[in-house]
């Protein structure tokens, strides 16, 4: 007897970036042609706790409290089943390497109270946590450069699993000097790696279906199959498992990765998306820089609103992100539009 | 959910490896405290962790992973190119020691290798999928929750199983006392923990017998501080393993404590206990595994977890060591202290709490063919 499963769907986004006020200039703004931009988050949110919080932390706040704005939880809806899966993989580093400055300069004592939770990784998803009341499942997915798209994964998993209601899931990397040196010196595997790590941060809210319906709320799309790969052609064998998974054969939009800062040709005509309807594709990395860990979200949200647009042949559409590089292997998402009518963003 | 079945257990720590082994070594007492090796210890206030002796820097925690996974599979009887296996890490501190001596002393590091996808391709040949969380020093745990819905949704086909890991990092004192009286404090430890967590039908399939059955996780978050725990939500967590458990708490016969031997933990899980389990005639028989293996941060659920398979097949329960006198809260706690005590175990309980107020609980039952299968 197997228990009927709950749908996932996208409620709320929310974009922390440099140029972006909110998350639904994020597709506009791929059009600007604006080069990728440095960005501090105490210009924007949560200044007044930028004493006490590390940049990916206040990056993650940022965003999160645009997504919660959006898909507030409602007054019956316990905390308990609220969980919180972040994805970063360079987060933290700041912290750890200036603890280790601290250390060789002098002893433990230098060191501030304030360091210990920082040098924890799980700093970003607790803080999250804490601040919006989210007691359920709490996970940090540092897991390279398909981290983002396996964090969107879990977190479907989570609702899908009964495990929570709805999942706030945070992708982040702060552009500090440790994570700068870190990875733009490891290039693309060959030196051709140009694109520059700015920073940013990127939310979604993943419901369970029933719980967005039971309070009225507006579904931008739904999280369909996920499919990782390590062969030989890692972004191909994804996508096309994913999309098998998922009973879809020609998806509109492809949101590539960002491998060697020119995604879309990877792996060229192997790709399982040609044929006589070519899908838009989408290359974050151009505009964004590097967003590494926080790469899937920000496709999401940017697949979300894409989705939503379409929402009159809405179950028609499909959408892959796909992230990771041939060297880590990499992970394909199928989402799809089933959002539920063609609610637009009223103006703020 | 009392459908997944642990059927190969690895583990690696100071005071041995391999579950048989180190069990053993629990039942005897052993401590693998010593002075600080890996680390220098003019810089630190404490001269003494759990280590374990003869590790290779960096990628020390990519290692002892890569050894208590390879335990793990051929325990089980499983390949590592297994169709459908999922790998899913829990890990307090990742492959941040190799940060910290990148940064400091110019050691190769490339990003990949702070999380364990290339290793477990490197060391093993496994190229499915590796989820690394990072979840703090409950992470083992949380990686076995996950596991576990991964294995009931049909995610993972066949197999999933993860590992864990840690790394010193010396704050301590001159011995770790779960629930003792002063002094307090923690002391770390090097640890590395696997398990092989499959559905029971594919285990009978391959003829194999279970070391375990995973009755539930409870995985939850205070939502109250960066580091100090709190005791309604740790409380919640064990009531919400024990609920998708199916079992109460009269049923558990062994918890092994987070128990890292501070003043906060120590009194904040106790009280937990008491609230928790205070109805029963009999107090459950409590033990702490950390005065003997150190904080092994995120592995430490799981050197629970692979403890308490081995006290249930064998009826038996390790003393916590170091500890006479208890704190006033632990007073009501039957801690098994002195020596290993014969018990029949069929179902135990694993607790594991981390910063951050994260909280993974696990509920294991002896399989039904009994002990010693």
């Amino acid at each position: 007897m197997a228990p009927v499963r709950e749908q996932a769907v996208v409620t709320g986004l929310g974009v922390a970036a440099a140029k972006i006020d909110r998350a639904a200039d994020l597709l506009a703004a791929l059009d600007d042609g604006h080069e990728p931009r440095d960005f501090d988050p105490a210009s924007r949110r949560g200044e007044r706790q930028s004493r006490y919080h590390d940049t990916a932390t206040l990056m993650a706040l940022g965003a999160a409290t645009e997504a919660l704005e959006e898909a507030p939880r409602a007054g019956d809806d316990p905390g308990e089943a609220a969980g919180v899966v972040v994805s970063s993989n360079l987060g933290n580093l700041d912290t750890v390497c200036r603890v280790v400055e601290v250390l060789r300069r002098g002893s433990a004592e230098a060191l501030s109270p304030m360091d210990l939770p920082k040098a924890s990784s799980n700093v970003i998803a607790s803080t999250l946590a804490i601040r919006f009341d989210c007691r359920g499942v709490n996970l940090t997915v540092c897991n390279g450069a398909s981290s983002g798209t396996d964090a969107l994964y879990l977190a479907a998993v989570a609702v899908r699993a009964g495990r929570a209601r709805r999942v706030l899931v945070v992708g982040v990397e702060a552009a500090h000097p440790p994570a700068r040196r870190l990875l733009e010196a490891a290039g693309g595997g060959d030196g051709k790696r140009k694109a520059r790590l700015v920073g940013g941060a990127a939310a979604v809210i993943i419901e369970a279906a029933s719980s967005a319906s039971s309070r009225g709320a507006r579904t931008y799309a739904q999280i369909d199959a996920y499919a990782h790969d390590k062969g030989a052609s890692p972004v191909a064998g994804s996508i096309d498992a994913a999309l098998r998974r998922a009973g879809r054969r020609r998806p509109g939009l492809w949101i590539a990765p960002e491998e060697d800062g020119s995604s879309a040709d990877i792996e060229g005509s192997a790709l399982p998306l040609d044929g006589a309807r070519p899908p838009r594709v989408l290359d974050l990395s151009g505009r964004f820089g590097l967003l590494y860990g926080a790469l899937g979200v920000f496709q999401c949200v940017a697949a979300s609103l894409w989705l939503q647009g379409r929402a009159a042949a809405a179950n028609e559409q499909t959408a892959v992100l796909t992230s990771g590089s041939r060297r880590e292997g990499a992970s394909s998402l199928v989402m799809r539009g089933g959002g539920n009518g063609p609610a637009q963003r009223e103006p703020e | 959910m009392g459908d997944l079945v642990i059927t190969g257990a690895g583990v690696v720590t100071s005071i041995g490896q391999g579950r048989v082994e180190f069990f053993e070594a629990l039942c005897r007492g052993a401590s693998g405290l010593g002075p600080l090796a890996y680390f220098e210890p003019r810089l630190f206030k404490q001269r003494s962790a759990y280590e374990i002796a003869g590790q290779v820097e960096p990628m020390r925690s990519s290692r002892l992973l890569g050894r208590a996974v390879r335990q793990a599979l051929q325990d089980a009887g499983v390949e590592a190119g297994a169709e459908g296996m999922v790998v899913v890490v829990g890990t307090g501190l990742r492959e941040l020691r190799s940060v910290e001596l990148w940064h400091a002393g110019g050691a190769a590091l490339r990003p990949e290798r702070l999380h364990f996808a290339d290793a477990m391709r490197e060391d093993l040949g496994f190229a499915g999928l590796t989820l690394t969380l990072s979840n703090a020093c409950a992470a083992s745990s949380f990686a076995l929750g996950v596991a576990e819905d991964l294995l009931e949704l049909g995610e993972a086909v066949t197999e999933s199983m993860f590992g864990m890991l840690d790394r010193v990092n010396p704050v301590g004192l001159s011995a770790l006392r779960p629930f003792g009286a002063a002094p307090k404090g923690v002391l770390m430890g090097d640890g590395a923990a696997a398990v092989v967590l499959e559905r029971r039908d594919a285990a009978r399939a391959r003829g194999r017998s279970p070391l375990g059955v995973v009755k539930g996780v409870g995985m939850n978050c205070d939502a109250y501080n960066a580091t100090a725990p709190r005791q309604d939500g740790i409380e919640a967590s064990m009531r919400e393993a024990q609920r998708r458990a199916r079992i109460a708490p009269p049923d558990v016969d062994l918890l092994v404590a987070h128990g890292t031997g501070t003043e906060q933990n120590d009194r904040t899980e106790a009280l937990a206990i008491r609230e928790v389990f205070g109805r029963r005639r009999v107090p459950v028989p409590v033990t702490g595994l950390k005065s003997m293996v150190g904080h092994t941060s995120g592995a430490s659920g799981l050197v629970g977890v692979v403890a308490a398979l081995e006290a249930m097949r064998r009826s038996l329960i390790p003393a916590t060591a170091y500890v006479s006198a208890l704190i006033d809260e632990a007073r009501d706690l039957d801690l098994v202290t002195g020596e290993a005590r014969a018990a029949e175990v069929r179902v135990a309980q694993v607790n594991a709490f981390g910063f951050g107020g994260l909280n993974a609980v696990v509920i294991l039952e002896r399989p039904p063919d009994g002990p010693g299968a």
